[in-house]
């Protein structure tokens, strides 16, 4: 018996065992599945409060939103869009397409399609009439919203670009305004000093023949020195006059970017000059290979010719070996040139004035007071630097550099 | 020898018609020369002219009223297209626009572009231009 009663016992003991341990899987169970339950709580939550963030995001654009079925229908909008349209009835579920004007209508119509093809369109714009019939310029942004592959709608996102629109086209009126007004001073300038030059060419003219037959007549010493005189004064208001033109030029064109042959404008300069010249200065260029660099042509050609002609014009008469000599070397981004001569030079207190306008070194000098400043003017414009070095009576050295360009 | 040019001078100031013979004379005094301030009544004798006597050498200024310079060629290669190419045309001007300089090298008819005044110089290099064409 007492083994039976052991196996009794034995097995009450097992089913206890099994019962306890049946007890504490379901135990695990229940905690596991309470677990499940509330991370699925969390998640819904977490998905709610993602969602309605989301709407909060929409509602708090500056920019409309809306979401449209395949056929242009409106699904959902936000404020902003309903604001956009002027939707004042609150009716939202109409057709995109009936904002727009007939061709607009076949354009976005286009577009709905294009952007199938696309997935996205970026910064498309288009002419609507509201709800309460004003016209609106409309920039926006749009892509298809997929189910799985399956395309079931669109979204966008727009603004109002009226008034930006409007500034914009005010703006290029007044910029074309510009322009002609531009033109026609440009015009006026050539020709009020056309029309100030011609007398004054037929006069020089005029000299030239007097001067020519005073050579065969004999006419006195005094009257020819008068006639010299009227002759430098007409030249000088010639050049006043061009210098002028090349000042209003200076500052209302647009820089004109060509390739230019540096060695033969230089040449050219320096050729024009040697009659003034008359050999009297040794003239010597130093290219150092360089030949072609881009620039603006006439600019560079005033600026070298108003720095050259000086060197020529205040060289000194009392020295055997006087010489201006041009200089250019490069570096990665820019050109250097040098003009050196030994001529009178620019003392101390007049150094700091001579790029200004209609600034003279002395009574005596025969110029305007405008070439150094016109030089000045043309280098800023280049955006490049001017610098000069000078003593009296031993010379002056300009160093003039100007940015590379492509 | 070396023939004798024909020269038209077209230019509204009578003084630079004046200055411009008178160089041309210092040169050479047989050389012929006949001047216009009207570049109209200039075409009505171009037009007036038969085909060998056309002037060798025009010098044409640009801004004149009724007409001017360009528009004075455009008439003659629109209405004397077939005297067009015999025609050496050398513009003489005191405007400093680059855009007139410009238009001009679209002529095929101009030959040479001459800031005013004309001088010795310019004229000899014209002058010897003409002569070594022929």
């Amino acid at each position: 018996m007492i083994e039976y009663d052991n196996r009794e016992e034995l097995l009450e003991r097992a089913l206890d065992r099994e019962k306890n341990s049946r007890k504490q899987a379901e135990a695990i169970l229940e905690a596991k599945a309470s677990e499940l339950y509330n991370s699925k709580k969390e998640l819904e939550l977490l998905f709610l409060e993602l969602s309605s963030k989301h709407d909060n995001v929409l509602e708090s654009l500056n920019d409309a939103y809306m979401l449209l079925d395949l056929k242009g229908n409106i699904i959902s909008i936000n404020t902003a869009g309903i604001d956009l349209f002027d939707i004042n009835d609150g009716k939202i579920n109409f057709n995109i397409l009936e904002l727009l004007e007939h061709q607009d209508s076949n354009l976005l119509q286009n577009r709905l399609e294009n952007l199938l093809e696309e997935g996205s369109l970026k910064n498309k714009e288009i002419a609507i009439i509201t709800r309460a019939n004003k016209r609106k310029i409309i920039s926006y942004n749009s892509s298809v919203v997929y189910e799985g592959e399956i395309p079931v709608g669109f979204q966008g996102i727009g603004r109002d670009i009226t008034l930006q629109k409007q500034h914009e086209e005010m703006l290029l009126e007044s910029n074309l305004e510009l322009k002609k007004i531009n033109s026609e001073l440009d015009t006026f300038v050539y020709r009020v000093s056309h029309d100030l030059r011609t007398p004054l060419l037929s006069m020089l003219g005029v000299i030239g023949l007097l001067l020519d037959n005073m050579d065969e007549s004999g006419f006195s010493e005094i009257n020819r020195t008068y006639i010299d005189l009227i002759f430098q004064s007409a030249n000088r208001l010639d050049i006043t006059i061009q210098e002028i033109l090349h000042y209003s030029r200076n500052s209302r064109l647009e820089l004109e970017i060509t390739p230019i042959d540096i060695q033969i404008l230089v040449n050219n300069i320096f050729k024009d000059l040697e009659y003034v010249n008359k050999n009297r200065l040794k003239f010597e260029t130093n290219f150092n290979n360089i030949q072609i660099i881009n620039g603006d042509k006439n600019r560079i050609d005033t600026i070298l010719k108003n720095i050259i002609s000086n060197a020529v014009k205040y060289h000194r008469v009392d020295i055997e070996d006087a010489f201006v000599k041009f200089d250019i070397t490069e570096k990665d981004k820019e050109y250097t040139i040098t003009i050196i001569d030994n001529g009178a030079g620019i003392s101390k207190n007049h150094i700091d004035k001579i790029f200004n306008m209609f600034y003279r070194g002395s009574t005596s000098s025969v110029g305007t007071g405008l070439g150094l400043f016109i030089v000045k003017e043309m280098v800023n414009k280049l955006n490049g630097e001017i610098e000069v070095i000078s003593k009296a009576n031993v010379g002056s050295t300009f160093i003039v550099t100007i940015p590379k360009l492509l | 020898m070396k023939k004798k040019i024909k020269f038209l001078l077209i230019d509204d100031d009578h003084v630079f018609n004046f200055l411009h013979l008178k160089y041309i004379e210092k040169i050479d005094n047989e050389h012929e020369v006949i001047s216009f301030e009207s570049p109209l009544r200039a075409f009505l004798y171009l037009n007036s002219l038969d085909v060998n006597s056309l002037p060798d050498i025009i010098f044409l200024d640009i801004n004149m009223p009724e007409q001017d310079g360009f528009e004075f060629l455009d008439q003659l290669i629109k209405e004397r297209q077939e005297i067009i190419d015999k025609l050496n045309v050398f513009i003489v001007t005191s405007s400093l626009n680059p855009v007139e300089f410009e238009k001009s090298k679209k002529y095929e008819v101009i030959k040479g572009y001459y800031n005013k005044p004309i001088n010795i110089e310019k004229l000899n290099t014209t002058i010897n231009w003409f002569y070594d064409k022929k």
